[in-house]
Formats: C-alpha cells, sequence, structure tokens
C-alpha cells in the first residue's frame, strides 16, 4: 500500500463546528450533472468565495461533527472534481466520514485542530500517519490514525479504484445479473414478477 | 454473548456468530435504495462502469425530489434513471407518482425484521421501525455496494431511549418525543451509535409513529435507529406481499436477553409537551409556549418524517372546520400514494382544503428546498420535516422551526406558532 499518495500539501480554509451538508452543498444544486459545476458552489453556505477560489490540493479544516445532516453524496462528487486534499476535523459526522472513504478523499480526525491552523495557512498532512504540520508557523499535531483498510481503500483512490482494481466494472452492461441471492436468508428465492410502475 | 438488536443483524450479514460494539465487519446486504438527485449520479457511474445491481430485486430506486420534473434537466435526469431501470428490469422502480423513495419499500414489503439495509440516503434509519437495520450512505459507495452487494460497517454501540408511561398526552405526538431526543442528546450525541427506541409507550405506538421516531435517530447522529419488532410490525406486514420471498428474521430483531447497552435514556411520556426546534439547529428545541407568538409565512406538513396518513389526521384534527389564517400558506406533501389515498377515504383530504391548504402531489421537494414550497429570505416557517440548517427549504435567511403535524397545523391557524393544545380542548 502507497501510503505516500496520503500526504497532500496546501492552504487550509477553516470552518467551525457543526458544518451540515446544506453549507457544503445547498439542495438547490443536487441536481447539477456535472460535479464539476456543482463544485463552484462548495461551502457556498459558509463563503461564497470558497467555490471560485478552492485549488487543488487544498485541505479543510473543520471543528466537530463535520458534515452531518443529509447524505448529499453530490457534495462529495464536487469535493472530488475540485481536487480538494483532504479534511481535517476535530470530528466527522458518520455518514461524511464514511462517504470520504469511499470517495478517495482523505480524512483526519485530530482534536486540537482548529486551534492549530488559521485560514491561509499553508497545512502538511500525512493522512497515512495522522501527523499535521502547519508549515506558516511551524506547529504541528497528531491525528487519529485511520484503520488500515481505510488507509488501503483511500491510497487506492476510492470505490471505484477498488472496482476497477477488482475486474467488477464492465461486467453486466446491458443486462444486469438475473441471479438471485446475496443475502444471508431469503437466497434462491424465485424472484417476483416485475412492479415496475409508470 | 448476548447481543444487541444492531450486532445480532450485523453478526448474521457478515456469516459470524457473534461481534460486538466497535468491531469492523463486512456484511451482505438485503437492499438497497436511492431517489432521483441521488440517483442520477448513481446510475451515471454505474453506467460508465458498466456496473448493474448484484440482485435487481434488491435495487429500489425512486423518483420523489424534483417531482413531477421541474426544468428541462431533471426531466432528463429522470429519463436517465427510467432507461436504467428498464435496462437492467429493476422490479422495484417507482416513478414519480408513487411517493417518498423510504417509504415505498415500507408499503411494497419490502423492508423486513432482521433485514440490513445500507441505503443512499441519511434517513434510512426509519427502516429501524420494523426491526431492520437501515443504514445511510453516499453514491459513491452505493455504487461499490451495487457492484458487489457487500460492504464494511463498524458494530456500532446502543443508546437506549426510554420512554415511561402508558400514551403521549393528547395534542403530543413522536416528532415531539423525539426532538425531545435531540435536545438531550444534542446534534451529535449518538454519533456511530444505534438509537433504540423502547419503553411501554413506544411499545403502544403504530408503525407510522415508530417511523417517525426512528426517522430523525440520523438527527443525533446515529448510525441507525431501532424498535424491536413486535405484533405491531407482523400486523402491518401480514396485509402486504412479500415480494423477494424473504419471510422475516424476528430472531435478529429483538434484543438477546442480557445485551449490553451504552447507556439509557429515561423519558417520562406523561411529562411530554409539545415541542419546537429552534433554527438553524436540530437539537436547540424548546417547549412550544417559549416560541408561542412568533409569526409565521408557511406551514409545511410532509416529509419522510411526518408525511403519514397519521400526520395528516392529526392536522386535519385540528384544521376541520378551521381556516388557515390570512397570510399564511399552509402546504401539505403527502408521502406516498397509498397516503393520498387513505386520506381521501377518510375525508382528511377534504378537510385539508376546506380549511385553505394547498395539497401537493407525492414526494419530497420542500424539505430539500427544490419545489413544492421554497422559502424566500423573509420566509419564517413551521415545518414537520427534520432540518432547519439554513437554506434547508430554500433561501439562507428564512427561518424554518421544527414542530409536529398537530403544531404545524395549529400554527397555520393561528397565524404564528401556536401550541395545539389550544385547539384540542
Amino acid at each position: 500500500m502507497n501510503l505516500l499518495k496520503l500526504v497532500r500539501q496546501g492552504r487550509a480554509w477553516c470552518f467551525g463546528d457543526q458544518v451540515d451538508t446544506d453549507q457544503v452543498l445547498p439542495g438547490r444544486y443536487m441536481g447539477l450533472g456535472d460535479p464539476a459545476r456543482a463544485a463552484r458552489h462548495l461551502m457556498e453556505g459558509l463563503d461564497p468565495e470558497f467555490g471560485a477560489q478552492v485549488r487543488p490540493g487544498d485541505i479543510i479544516v473543520a471543528g466537530r461533527n463535520f458534515g452531518l445532516g443529509s447524505t448529499r453524496g453530490q457534495a462529495l462528487l464536487a469535493m472530488k472534481a475540485a481536487g480538494l486534499g483532504g479534511i481535517v476535523a476535530e470530528s466527522f459526522s458518520r455518514i461524511f466520514f464514511r462517504g470520504c472513504i469511499s470517495e478517495g478523499i482523505p480524512v483526519l480526525e485530530c482534536p486540537g485542530i482548529r486551534g492549530l491552523v488559521a485560514t491561509g495557512d499553508e497545512v502538511k498532512v500525512d493522512f497515512g500517519s495522522g501527523e499535521v504540520c502547519n508549515l506558516s508557523t511551524g506547529r504541528s499535531l497528531r491525528g487519529r490514525r485511520l484503520e488500515g483498510f481505510m488507509l488501503e481503500r483511500l491510497a487506492q483512490g476510492g470505490s471505484l479504484a477498488f472496482l476497477r482494481s477488482r475486474g467488477l466494472v464492465g461486467g453486466c452492461e446491458g443486462g444486469g445479473d438475473p441471479r438471485g441471492g446475496g443475502g444471508p436468508r431469503g437466497d434462491g428465492a424465485a424472484p417476483s414478477a416485475p412492479r415496475a410502475e409508470r | 454473548m448476548p447481543m444487541t438488536v444492531s450486532e445480532k443483524i450485523l453478526a448474521a450479514h457478515a456469516g459470524l456468530k457473534e461481534v460486538s460494539a466497535g468491531q469492523y465487519v463486512e456484511a451482505q446486504a438485503d437492499l438497497t435504495v436511492t431517489n432521483d438527485t441521488s440517483g442520477h449520479h448513481l446510475v451515471r457511474l454505474c453506467n460508465e462502469l458498466g456496473i448493474g445491481p448484484w440482485d435487481r430485486r434488491r435495487f429500489a430506486i425512486g423518483l420523489d425530489h424534483l417531482v413531477p420534473a421541474n426544468e428541462p434537466e431533471s426531466a432528463h435526469d429522470h429519463n436517465v434513471i427510467r432507461e436504467f431501470a428498464r435496462r437492467h428490469r429493476l422490479p422495484h422502480f417507482a416513478d414519480i407518482s408513487c411517493g417518498n423513495h423510504l417509504q415505498i419499500p415500507v408499503e411494497r414489503g419490502l423492508v423486513r425484521p432482521g433485514m440490513l439495509i445500507p441505503g443512499n440516503d441519511s434517513h434510512c434509519t426509519m427502516f429501524g421501525a420494523l426491526g431492520a437495520l437501515g443504514v445511510g450512505i453516499g453514491i459513491t459507495e452505493t455504487v461499490e455496494l451495487l457492484a458487489t452487494g457487500r460492504l464494511w460497517f463498524k458494530v456500532p454501540p446502543t443508546i437506549r431511549v426510554r420512554v415511561e408511561g402508558r400514551g403521549l398526552p393528547s395534542g403530543v405526538e413522536a416528532k415531539d418525543v423525539v426532538l425531545e431526543v435531540a435536545r438531550l442528546l444534542g446534534c451529535d450525541g449518538a454519533t456511530y451509535s444505534t438509537l433504540e427506541f423502547c419503553g411501554p409507550a413506544v411499545e403502544g405506538m403504530g408503525l407510522e409513529e415508530r417511523m417517525t421516531l426512528c426517522n430523525m435517530a440520523v438527527e443525533v447522529g446515529a448510525k441507525a435507529g431501532v424498535v424491536e419488532a413486535d405484533g405491531v410490525v407482523a400486523e402491518y406486514l401480514s396485509g402486504r406481499e412479500d415480494p423477494n420471498g424473504q419471510g422475516e428474521a424476528w430472531h435478529l430483531a429483538r434484543n438477546d436477553p442480557g445485551a449490553r447497552f451504552e447507556r439509557t435514556l429515561v423519558l417520562q411520556a406523561a411529562s411530554l409537551g409539545p415541542r419546537v426546534a429552534v433554527p438553524p439547529r436540530v437539537d436547540a428545541v424548546v417547549d412550544v409556549g417559549e416560541v408561542r407568538g412568533t409569526p409565521i409565512t408557511q406551514a409545511f406538513i410532509g416529509s419522510c418524517t411526518n408525511g403519514r396518513l397519521s400526520d395528516l389526521a392529526a392536522a386535519a384534527r385540528i384544521l376541520r372546520g378551521r381556516r388557515v389564517a390570512p397570510g399564511v400558506r399552509l402546504i401539505v406533501t403527502p408521502l406516498s400514494r397509498e397516503v393520498v389515498l387513505a386520506a381521501v377515504r377518510e375525508g382528511i383530504i377534504e378537510a385539508l382544503l376546506q380549511a385553505g391548504a394547498l395539497v401537493t402531489g407525492v414526494g419530497c421537494g420542500a424539505c430539500t428546498g427544490v419545489c413544492n414550497g421554497v422559502l424566500a429570505d423573509d420566509d419564517v416557517c413551521v415545518a414537520t420535516i427534520n432540518r432547519n440548517f439554513p437554506g434547508r427549504m430554500g433561501a439562507r435567511q428564512a427561518r424554518i422551526f421544527l414542530a409536529s403535524p398537530s403544531t404545524a397545523a395549529a400554527s397555520a391557524v393561528a397565524g404564528h406558532l401556536e401550541d395545539p393544545r389550544a385547539f384540542l380542548e
């Protein structure tokens, strides 16, 4: 596993506690088909400049419970499209946290981070070890290192890269897989008649 | 070792004899769900990668947010999803007339006790009302789930909320209970835990009220919300098909005697009154008396939290023979076609219309600020939805007070936030 990929350096954008996903990407942009278009509206609820100013590699620094509220997977697609370097927060809401792992956006829980970094500081984050260094001030802090399997998924580039690496893509175009089963119960039950409604 | 419902369901789906809180497992899902606003991204990613569902019977899609399509882009997105559903012959695709994508799988009998349902919506927690473990996941992770049928999970500890007493006082609803829980726990008080609702007052609740409780478990950060499955669930399912032939794993939907809980919160039903969450936080919950008299411009009754028959009935009980106050618009969005049909039969829709309400088509529009009741900056809304964050229902300055259907209806009549008990003498 190449954890070097998880060392990220960029400008910090700081936000407070309880940043909900309606601030990360307001609901009215959910319908935008192109995540790059949605990226222009990232963090719009808190900093209308963010979407225009964010550069690839930049790092979001936030307080407690970052990403609470709606699943808002569109926000993660937009962050990925913007090339966000990663997110360091005092703590995360769970759906957002695991969404980032799946999206390939490095995350780090790091109590005390809000006191270490100010917006505009240059920061270097080793998401693999949990080490955060504020290059503008020379101060550093260590966060909670992610589980090995999460780091592996992140280093790989997220769920889609994982599926490619396992050869699980491109297998069923045009047809779908009609085989039954899948659950620990109910395997092999006959498919019921289609009930799709128009 | 005795296990909780969450531990039992995750153990069974991971093929393990036992698991305990904090452990990571890889588990097989029984079902997953998505809607239109996430679904069009999901479907595009699947199409690009050539991925179809691991089992076409276990993927339920419901078009419910931007319905009917409000602009060419959403109309196109719907068609992209329809084409995917056709090509993969998805039996549980629900088009715009059906309703909310979480409610439909419940009504169709797809959600059953003991199931593991990672779904592409934070409010999947409401499946816990049927003794299933519903867990919210993102778009990209749902692509992974569709390809493999499996995902990693951290086994959650369980926080119990025990509601003592024989039943809720008049004018007090399940929504008030769960708002009180938000006040007590805070909006990250149950992060990564399962929130289990129990006690005599919960046992006495119908399935719809339990769905309201479990639905909002996510608002305190919970991974899942659960009520141990009992006769109420059995009765609900007995009138419905089991389209995937899954049966019920009742043994997984009850805690083992001696199961360990992280903590237990005890509420007394008799001492609960109507509650209101003051913007912009779900956990800024006060007694309705503290905000009574705050003028409103809109009242909204609907959403996966409170858009079911019993919610509309509670509102109608107050609105019957009364009129919505001048200067206030009351918008009611029934959650599904089944809800509309029952509400028509019971004269509820007529009562709402006679009172001056706008009854919209089914779906979720206003709750996510995309259509059917979007707010302007100078609006003040009392809403039965689940979130009051800035911009949730449209403009950022709009103020959203979360409350029960009874409180929303009473406020619509009064023209300001009002205690529903004022109309229930």
